[in-house]
């Protein structure tokens, strides 16, 4: 069966090649479609004089406009009818990104809008570049032809991903230049620039740091705070040191929220760098340490952090925050990781009103994960507040985890100290009242 | 700011050059792009020689796709390894192979600008190929310092392996002695480089055929070396026994080498080996395995040879194997239906009628007939079904001529289709503007019953559309008409903002024309 059975408007086809050629990619709601017609031809005019080297002011325009739309409609041609070869995805993309990389040269807009229409019908935007990775080299050589499209949405909606494209290419070569663009973005385009710009030089870190700098020098407000919080998370990759590095040479509040930021994103997913937390912690004056070790706190689920910064805070004597802090925490760190590690820790914990609860989360996973091995263990502690402190948290777990009351009151019965008896009795109501409803 | 600001002059200077012309920029701008530009010019300069016309650059562009196919592939192709070979004969004697290797990639230029540049990578393949030969003499000489000159590049960087040493490697490791090739590959592991030894070391094994060996080398691998070693085995196992191969391969529970294994074999016998499997019993685990890591989609393959119904039955069968769910036929059935008709879209023969109907050339109904006529079986046992795929596989083209597929049904079962294919198509959904305009065109209309299906597709388009155009689909959102798809498209970005930018999400709740 022939293709042509099908044709419903023979004419149309002609009427596509032709006159709606060029604007055949702007979307409806965009409305204007003589901008869109007349920009390629201006663009497409910077090609040709540059070839012909030709002094602005002293070109001949019309011949140059005529010959440039000439070639750039050798490439449409080309280009639909490639689409019309019946190729499958693999190779149309392949014939399409050749094509692409010199169409661009003659008529970057042409080129850009063709790949964007193209893109949209192949479903294919999530695809790392696609059919863009055909204008990268260009993008690199001549990064301004393409602002006027992407600054003005020549392709509507769709110029959103070219100029992702256009801001990863630019900031990956010129970090700077990209940085010059900043207050063209809106707030979340200038996040995404930044990391960009962050990605391009991660491996300079004298660079990234002058960046770094720089960004803090804009005014405090949620725009920049925006822009500040993405810097840190795209540093964070560069590892605990350098984080602990510059926050400790850090010249601002807004340096400091950055390298903060960093820290925190980089103990969230962490590292085998973490064991080096505590030396680095003990190595910044006092008050930058605690900024640290609470930025880690409030991101990370690994025990060892959560210890250091418990034993900082512990060192700082600053109570408060420990008990307010840190048990919710190691609750979480601790339910799903090995308890091992962190009982001998709990074992030399200072015995005191803010470490009690601390110390009942710490142990907590060992008595959800083997209550009968959990008992022997506590038989085996001396009395005291430890003692005291793990029978509550046994009491607790066996009525609000297992429901099983005689195991409470076994608990119960030993408990020694008023107080705990008191939280211990506390612990059983709550837990009676709600086994009642 | 000092610099942001200087910079800020630079990018005006850029702007201006964009508008006033090129050339403006090399006066002006004497930067370390002033060099780059130059590059630019003269490829202009090149192609403003004479003006061809569509045909002309298309038929070049295929001539030069053809001569250069397999090029840039990763893996050496026959083609580049008959060319590799010659000039390695022809390579004249060296002192210092490691010094030649390091000369001829500098030569080669910049290596990331390359990796961008698929036509530029083409003209330079005479380079890579020297590049090739001569790494290969170096691991010739010295095996160990070659492999640490190409690992010491960055993984995610384009070093040498990707600029043309990768052939070098591979011809090296397809002829390499087998415990040499072993050793290097335990004192190099997890580079790139160790996957093309692993390969290479794989096919060695598998063309020996020898099960002993192969079991033996599996207990040395380490875990990340298993897929390539495996792939080389099943690749170049002698083909007459490959039934051992596979029952070994059942018998380890090795998902890959399995993949790969039945690859080799004809469907039939490929399926009769795994309904036998399955008949045996004490399989599951294998099997299990096999259809986690890409089992299914390779049966999915078979349905042309196989024939739709055994394929379904096969399939079904491992649906089950992690328990019984009423839906595994059906699901299995949309999986080979789906797999047949994007092979007859996409490599068919019926992409020109497909390109004319996203153009509006061609009726829905006349693709329909197209696909039918090239699956005629298919289309008489499970019409409705194919009807289905197709919709599907046609919907991003375009929407709302793709609604004629429907026409036949009743109007609030078409509008359920329509909803569901939004939400079910593969990869991404239309474009939101598209489906905007179909679903005011196919409005919503209280006898359809609840909301509820068009309200999931909104949320499908937000969540797609916002990490594609980011604010600007918000912005885009906003400026469309009040009306119902308007505060649907709103309710459904406020929802999915909710958590990061409640503020930002009630602003949208507030924007609603109807609360």
């Amino acid at each position: 069966m022939k293709p042509t059975a099908f044709a419903k408007m023979p004419g149309q086809a002609c009427a596509l090649a032709a006159g709606a050629a060029l604007a055949w990619w702007t979307l409806p709601q965009q409305g204007d479609s003589s901008a869109a017609a007349a920009a390629p031809v201006a663009s497409g005019e910077v090609a040709e004089d540059s070839a012909g080297g030709a002094r602005p002011g002293a070109k001949s325009k019309n011949g140059g406009t005529s010959k440039v739309a000439e070639r750039s409609k050798a490439y449409r041609d080309a280009w639909e009818e490639l689409l019309h070869r019946g190729l499958s995805g693999t190779e149309l993309e392949a014939l399409q990104t050749k094509l692409l990389a010199e169409w661009v040269e003659v008529d970057p807009e042409a080129a850009v809008g063709a790949a964007l229409v193209a893109l949209g019908q192949s479903g294919r935007y999530t695809s790392n570049t696609g059919l863009l990775s055909a204008f990268t080299r260009k993008i690199r050589d001549q990064p301004g032809i393409f602002w006027p499209m992407i600054k003005d949405k020549r392709f509507g909606l769709k110029t959103a991903f070219f100029r992702q494209h256009w801001i990863d290419v630019v900031g990956g070569n010129d970090p700077d230049l990209l940085l010059g663009y900043l207050d063209e973005f809106s707030a979340p385009v200038k996040s995404k620039a930044i990391k960009s710009v962050l990605e391009g030089i991660k491996d300079d870190p004298v660079k990234t740091r002058g960046v770094i700098a720089r960004l803090a020098l804009l005014p405090d407000n949620p725009e920049s705070r925006a822009m500040w919080k993405a810097a840190g998370m795209q540093i964070s990759k560069q590892g605990l040191e350098a984080m602990a590095k510059g926050l400790t040479e850090a010249k601002s509040p807004a340096e400091e929220a950055i390298y903060l930021q960093g820290l925190s994103t980089f103990s969230g997913w962490m590292p085998k760098e973490i064991g080096a937390l505590r030396k680095q912690l003990e190595s910044m004056p006092e008050a930058t340490a605690k900024k640290a070790a609470l930025s880690v706190l409030g991101e990370t689920y690994f025990p060892d952090a959560i210890i250091d910064v418990a034993d900082l805070l512990m060192a700082q004597g600053d109570w408060e925050t420990l008990s307010k802090s840190v048990p919710i925490r190691m609750h979480q760190a601790v339910s799903s990781r090995n308890p091992e590690a962190v009982l001998a820790w709990a074992a030399d914990l200072p015995e005191r009103r803010e470490t009690e609860d601390l110390y009942r989360t710490t142990i907590r996973s060992h008595i959800n994960e083997d209550p009968a091995k959990a008992r022997g263990w506590i038989e085996a502690m001396s009395a005291g507040w430890k003692r005291d402190n793990a029978l509550t948290e046994y009491l607790n777990s066996s009525l609000h985890t297992r429901n099983d009351p005689a195991a409470a009151q076994w608990a119960m019965e030993i408990i020694e100290g008023a107080g705990f008896r008191e939280t211990a009795e506390g612990m059983r109501a709550e837990w009676e009242a709600a086994t009642k409803k | 700011m000092g610099t942001l600001r200087s910079n800020r002059l630079a990018w005006m200077t850029y702007l201006i050059a964009g508008v006033m012309g090129w050339g403006v920029v090399a006066v002006f701008h004497g930067s370390p792009g002033a060099g780059k530009e130059r590059k630019s010019e003269s490829r202009t300069q090149r192609a403003a020689t004479a003006i061809p016309t569509g045909r002309d650059i298309l038929a070049r562009l295929e001539t030069e796709r053809k001569l250069h196919a397999g090029r840039t592939e990763e893996r050496l192709t026959d083609d580049v390894r008959a060319l590799l070979e010659k000039h390695l004969a022809a390579l004249p004697p060296s002192g210092d192979p490691a010094a030649d290797v390091r000369d001829a990639v500098a030569k080669l230029g910049d290596l990331d600008e390359l990796a961008e540049d698929l036509n530029l990578l083409e003209k330079k393949f005479s380079d890579r190929i020297d590049i090739a030969a001569k790494f290969h003499r170096w691991m010739e000489h010295d095996r160990q310092a070659a492999l640490e000159y190409v690992n010491g590049f960055p993984e995610e960087s384009y070093g040498p392996l990707a600029s043309g040493a990768s052939y070098g490697l591979e011809l090296w490791a397809a002829k390499a002695d087998p415990e040499k090739l072993k050793d290097l590959i335990l004192a190099n592991p997890d580079k790139g480089s160790s996957f093309l030894m692993v390969l290479g070391l794989g096919t060695q094994t598998g063309a020996a055929g020898d099960l002993a060996s192969v079991t033996k080398l599996y207990q040395e691998m380490k875990p990340g070396m298993l897929r390539e070693f495996s792939g080389g085995v099943a690749e170049h196992w002698p083909v007459e026994r490959v039934g051992e191969l596979a029952d070994f391969a059942m018998a380890q529970s090795n998902s890959f080498l399995l993949s790969g294994t039945l690859k080799r074999m004809k469907p039939e016998e490929a399926a009769g080996f795994l309904n036998a499997a399955f008949e045996a019993g004490g399989n599951e685990e294998a099997l299990k395995q096999f259809s986690m890591n890409g089992g299914l989609s390779l049966l999915s393959g078979f349905t042309g040879e196989l024939g739709f119904d055994e394929t379904v039955a096969l399939q079904v069968r491992f649906y089950r194997l992690n328990g019984d769910s009423p839906s595994a036929r059906g699901t299995a059935e949309r999986n080979a239906l789906g797999s047949e008709v994007f092979k007859v879209l996409d490599r068919g023969g019926l992409g020109d009628v497909l390109q004319s109907f996203a153009e509006g050339k061609v009726e829905a109904s006349g693709l329909l007939a197209a696909v039918q006529s090239a699956l005629p079986e298919l289309s008489a046992s499970h019409p409705d079904l194919l009807r289905d795929q197709v919709y599907g596989a046609i919907l991003r083209r375009n929407p709302i001529a793709a609604v004629e597929l429907y026409a036949g049904i009743p109007e609030a079962e078409r509008y359920q289709k329509l909803n569901a294919g939004i939400v079910y198509t593969i990869g991404t959904t239309p474009g939101p503007q598209d489906v905007y305009d179909l679903f005011e065109a196919v409005p919503h209309k209280p006898e359809f019953g609840s909301l509820q299906s068009r309200e999931r597709a909104w949320n499908r388009v937000s969540a797609m559309s916002y990490s594609i155009y980011g604010d600007d689909y918000i912005e885009w959102m906003r400026k469309l008409p009040a009306g119902m798809n308007r505060d649907m498209a709103l309710t459904a970005m406020a929802a999915q903002l909710e958590k990061n930018d409640p503020g930002q999400a009630a602003v949208l709740r507030a924007e609603k024309s109807q609360k």
